[in-house]
């Protein structure tokens, strides 16, 4: 357990560096999809296999296609030649990595109690596995948010084609 | 050495770190948007590693709807990039500068 969590670990920073540093944007994208592969890992260790799964077929499925897709119909030659770092680029490394290690000290310096709630891990196995229980959460109790979530969907779809149907018009 | 919230925590803090240093310092339109999946993923780690501390369900819920906004912002992210890139043939992100007048 111990071992895998530190090999998942590994990947998933590395790649994040990955993303971050390649000059080369198809690269990043390749780099993120390891990323998002070794989260999904994580989640399993964190017993949210539902998660996993959606995180496999949503991110490192759709939303990653979409961004290939999009590098692909930009012209790959003028990206390359583009300068792909700004110039306040030191200044960010340093900026980002004080941050991180205020974070880090908040987290290590902070207690965060032992609440427990009603869902562990017996409790989870007598309803019927995580996805069939995470179901009943989703459409009891988060019933409103998940009805919001789906109007934001279909706004968001209408946003993209309105938009670029304006670029059309404008041609 | 067991594995405990903590470490979960620190691991979703380094990846949100690289995310804004690469939303920060990326020029390239479509990285800056990598960048910003990054860290939302980041903060799915957290939510789960909190869902899973204080056995509830909630944070897994979260998880899914951060995935969902997620999605949405890809896709009219990407969107206005494309319109971008037609009217001016870039997408760098100092040339996206018109309301800046």
């Amino acid at each position: 357990m111990t071992f895998v969590f530190y090999l998942l670990g590994f990947v998933a920073i590395v790649s994040s560096i990955c993303v971050v540093s390649f000059k080369n944007p198809i690269h990043s994208a390749l780099g993120l999809v390891a990323a998002l592969f070794s989260t999904a890992g994580i989640y399993i260790l964190l017993n949210a296999e539902f998660i996993a799964v959606l995180e496999v077929i949503i991110y490192a499925g759709a939303i990653m296609v979409l961004f290939l897709f999009v590098l692909m119909c930009l012209n790959i030659r003028e990206l390359k030649m583009m300068p792909q770092f700004n110039i306040l680029r030191p200044i960010a490394i340093v900026v980002g990595a004080f941050l991180l290690v205020y974070i880090v000290i908040i987290i290590i310096q902070s207690n965060f109690g032992n609440f427990t709630g009603v869902y562990n891990e017996a409790k989870i196995i007598e309803l019927g596995g995580n996805a069939k229980a995470l179901g009943q959460v989703l459409y009891s109790r988060f019933l409103l948010p998940f009805e919001i979530i789906s109007i934001l969907l279909l706004v968001a779809m209408i946003g993209a084609i309105t938009l670029m149907k304006e670029g059309l018009r404008g041609k | 050495m067991e594995i405990t919230l903590t470490h979960y925590l620190i691991l979703a803090a380094v990846m949100f770190g690289l995310g804004i240093i690469g939303f920060i310092t990326r020029r390239n339109m479509v990285t800056v948007l990598m960048s910003v999946e990054l860290m939302l993923n980041a903060v799915n780690i957290n939510f789960i590693a909190f869902a899973r501390h204080f056995q509830q369900l909630s944070g897994q819920v979260m998880s899914l709807f951060i995935i969902t906004i997620a999605a949405c912002e890809a896709a009219v992210g990407l969107a206005i990039i494309i319109v971008l890139f037609r009217s001016r043939r870039s997408i760098n992100v100092d040339d996206a500068n018109i309301l800046k007048y």
